[in-house]
């Protein structure tokens, strides 16, 4: 190693939050060989329950990729029908894990789904924050945030450097949460409809791929199971939003626009929010650095939809449009796409995508 | 294989507080970093336990998708590492003379893989062999990767501050690679 390269070895390893023994951050994990704390003995008592939960629940548990029949027909109405029918553009993709390994990795064609596409808007941001607070004081919501969440979802799991798959099938998942204040839970995950990636391939899906409903993933949480960062409802200003937020890794001073819309996210898959806090999200995100109108669009559930797009310093490389329904204020969609190549994925592809409800 | 407590027990001893670090080096928040490597033990234990023995790197790996699972649409790329100076705490000296913005720049502009061979080579202390573990891949491409990466960062570094040493910078300089700040 030359001295260059060991001077670039040491400064990286005086980098290590924990170089310094006074720092904050070392002083929260004792030495090795102390006794555990009570803090580790509380958080290895409750690992310890899960594990044992775990182990009685044996049957119930439903593998992905599973072609279990659902065990009840799908709900009705446009989220049942987002679920289940290739919706416009083709695009809610999840490249579900047990899927993708099915297929020998060759040259790459289409491997995520199309963008949306956006129609130039005038209007501001602070403009079009205010048009879907003034939709939000008259709207729908429910009353009290809820400890649940529904949203379809998907992301890429395709990773740089490696080979691009082939003939990508695309799964959509349809998450629904239900959480309790004693940390109960139960979450279920179910297969949308699929199809190919690549919009021009016509041949039969593999015989092994997900039935739409079947039923991926179902879990179930005794108390003190379900592990979330904040148990308590949260409030509605912003300023209260924004100390949940930070739990959930958005900067405490709210600038970052990518990772305040990234503990949205994390948020929103855990409550279902109120009207009230909805708006005062919107008014911390229009506060944030980075933030500009992308346009309006259709989203993918066929909804019309205004998206903020924001873009991040540490955060390089991709964007994420946070889409809000023209008919009630509320977020009901992320998608984050690259702004620069990253092999195989290209400037522009899609490398993530979430919708939730706009309705109760 | 059965597994009793009192296995899951020493596992935790003997893994807990190193992982706890991993994540905190890489959550701004030590909640979030509990949260994850409950998660990591629990998956680790309950999933994978029948037919491999469990291990440090292999539990980083298993932490380190927690992580991006975190940041939901994190193409790996956008983790978060905890600062001393971003954190308001104490921080190394800084090496005079090197821009820390280039350093957090040239670290940022990484790929994952690349910034992870890093840290868990300079922070964590993986051998070759435990970082392959660790990136899911052979000892010779695990060398490959954490080779190119230095590379990588000493050119960027050198092209951002060219009236700088072309040694790297202290955690001072680097500071905040959380959040870009």
């Amino acid at each position: 190693m030359s001295s260059t390269e060991a001077d670039l070895a040491t400064d990286l390893a005086r980098l290590d939050p924990f170089w310094n023994p006074g720092d904050a951050a070392g002083d929260t994990v004792p030495p090795d060989g102390d006794p555990l704390t009570p803090r580790e003995l509380e958080i290895l008592a409750s690992i310890r329950q899960r594990i044992a939960s775990s182990s009685r629940r044996t049957g119930r548990r439903s593998s992905p990729g599973s072609a279990r029949r659902p065990r009840s027909a799908p709900r009705g109405g446009i989220w049942s029908r987002l679920a289940l029918s290739g919706f416009a553009v083709a695009a809610a993709a999840v490249v579900v894990a047990v899927v993708a390994p099915l297929f020998a990795p060759t040259s790459a064609t289409a491997l995520t789904p199309p963008p949306l596409e956006f129609r130039p808007v005038d209007r501001s941001v602070s403009e079009a924050v205010a048009d879907a607070q003034r939709l939000l004081t008259d709207g729908d919501g429910p009353a009290e945030p809820v400890r649940e969440a529904e949203y379809v979802g998907w992301f890429s799991q395709i990773a740089p450097d490696e080979p691009a798959p082939e003939n990508v099938v695309i799964v959509p998942q349809e998450v629904r949460l239900a959480w309790q204040p004693d940390l109960s839970a139960t979450q279920r995950v179910t297969a949308g409809t699929p199809f190919w990636a690549d919009a021009d391939r016509e041949s039969a899906l593999p015989a092994d791929t997900p039935e739409p409903g079947a039923l991926l993933a179902e879990d179930t949480f005794a108390a003190g199971e379900f592990a979330v960062p904040d148990v308590a409802a949260p409030g509605d200003t912003p300023e209260e939003l924004l100390s949940v937020l930070t739990v959930l890794g958005a900067p405490a001073d709210g600038s970052d626009a990518v990772a305040l819309i990234d503990a949205v996210d994390a948020l929103m898959s855990l409550w279902t929010l109120t009207d009230a806090q909805q708006a005062a999200l919107l008014s911390l995100v229009a506060d944030a650095e980075g933030v500009d109108v992308r346009g309006a669009a259709t989203d993918r559930a066929g909804r019309e939809v205004l998206a903020l797009t924001a873009t991040s310093p540490a955060y390089g490389g991709v964007s994420r449009e946070l889409l809000i329904s023209a008919d009630s204020g509320r977020i009901v969609g992320l998608e984050s796409a690259r702004t620069t190549p990253a092999p195989p994925l290209r400037a522009g592809d899609v490398i993530s995508y979430k919708l939730w409800k706009d309705e109760p | 294989m059965a597994r009793s407590a009192d296995e899951f027990d020493a596992v935790f001893v003997a893994m807990y507080r190193p992982l706890l670090r991993y994540a905190q080096r890489r959550l701004l928040s030590q909640e979030l970093a509990e949260f994850v490597v409950s998660e990591a033990l629990f998956e680790a234990w309950t999933v994978r336990q029948r037919n491999r023995e469990i291990t440090l790197p292999w539990l980083y790996r298993v932490a380190h998708r927690k992580i991006v699972e975190q940041y939901r649409h994190s193409d790996g790329r956008a983790m978060l590492l905890a600062s001393p100076g971003g954190n308001g705490s104490g921080a190394a000296e800084a090496v005079a003379g090197l821009d820390r913005k280039a350093l957090v720049d040239a670290l940022n502009a990484l790929r994952s893989k690349e910034r992870e061979a890093i840290l868990l080579t300079h922070w964590e202390g993986l051998t070759p062999d435990d970082l392959a573990v660790a990136l899911g891949c052979r000892p010779s491409t695990a060398r490959r990767i954490l080779a190119r990466a230095m590379q990588r960062v000493n050119r960027r570094v050198a092209r951002s501050s060219p009236t700088a040493p072309s040694r790297p910078v202290s955690s001072e300089e680097v500071g905040d690679v959380v959040n870009g700040s």
